[in-house]
């Protein structure tokens, strides 16, 4: 059975996403809102939400998975390729992880080649609409092989670091990487 | 059993302040008095750490991750305040992670 076929080890499918805030639902102003790409880059981005709407490039059917056990099968994602950011800010080659912060202040961290996997993906719109607010709008993180706290949400700021720093879920002992199919959900 | 202390910066907006480790070699638990007497263990360790007599530990939830872990929590008391949490996590009925967190504003500073 191919990938594409089968739930990663201890999952479930369930009908719909089950929805979590853990630091509340932040107020988006969308006119204030952006997009920052920096750090460890020698083009350091800042995008605003129509600017990501004029560049998005991708298009796929992939499947969602909660650290917690629960997958949702078959969810269309649309937006920017996380390679594309990666390759228009131009990060150093000694970056070794990618730090992301939303706009409610969570964080997590992810392996930079995990981040350029080809289906890495900036979302702006699932199953055929913007995202919701509840779901991250403008804009959250999708890395299919990797467990969903990777995939945050309301996203501000994508920092290219040499150094690996905890983000609220890995701080409380989840994994570095998370992912799915090497069930990496502690450390 | 070894732990670790740190104060990650991510969790600031949860203010929480302390972040305690600890790393078990894996220990049966097919009872949940079992965790008991470990959450008694814990609550002990935190109490010196901290400095703070009179801290109680008292089992709140358990929860499944993916199909073989199991996250035990437990909520940390100093007298009447709630100031922190504990959880267990176990992976096959077998104890492997303890790990504990502790508001800002308690205990050492």
């Amino acid at each position: 059975m191919s990938r594409s076929d089968s739930l990663p080890p201890g999952q479930k499918a369930i009908p719909n996403f089950i929805i979590y805030r853990i630091l509340g639902q932040p107020e988006v102003d969308l006119n204030s809102w952006r997009l920052r790409v920096g750090g460890y880059v020698s083009n350091p981005l800042t995008y605003t939400y129509n600017d990501l709407l004029e560049i998005a490039d991708t298009s796929y059917v992939s499947d969602f998975h909660c650290v917690t056990g629960w997958s949702v099968r078959n969810v269309i994602w649309e937006g920017v390729s996380l390679r594309k950011l990666a390759a228009e800010a131009q990060p150093s080659r000694n970056v070794e992880w990618v730090y992301v912060r939303s706009l409610d202040k969570y964080t997590t961290v992810i392996p930079y080649e995990d981040f350029l996997d080809e289906r890495g993906l900036l979302v702006l719109r699932i199953n055929g609409k913007p995202l919701s607010l509840e779901q991250g709008f403008p804009a959250r993180i999708f890395i299919p092989h990797l467990y969903g706290w990777k995939s945050a949400k309301w996203v501000t700021e994508i920092i290219f670091t040499e150094e690996y720093r905890d983000g609220y879920w890995e701080a409380l002992g989840y994994h570095q990487r998370g992912n799915v199919w090497r069930e990496e959900r502690f450390k | 059993m070894e732990c670790r202390i740190s104060s990650p910066e991510a969790l600031v907006p949860k203010r929480i302040k302390h972040v305690f480790i600890c790393d078990h070699e894996p220990k049966d638990v097919f009872f949940i008095e079992e965790l008991h007497e470990h959450a008694s263990l814990i609550k002990d360790f935190l109490s010196e750490a901290l400095n703070l007599r009179d801290l109680r530990i008292v089992f709140s939830e358990n929860e499944v991750i993916g199909s073989d872990y199991i996250l035990y929590s437990y909520r940390i008391f100093h007298r009447e305040s709630y100031v922190g949490t504990c959880r267990f996590v176990t992976r096959n009925n077998k104890l492997i992670k303890s790990l504990c967190t502790v508001s800002e504003g308690v205990g050492f500073e």
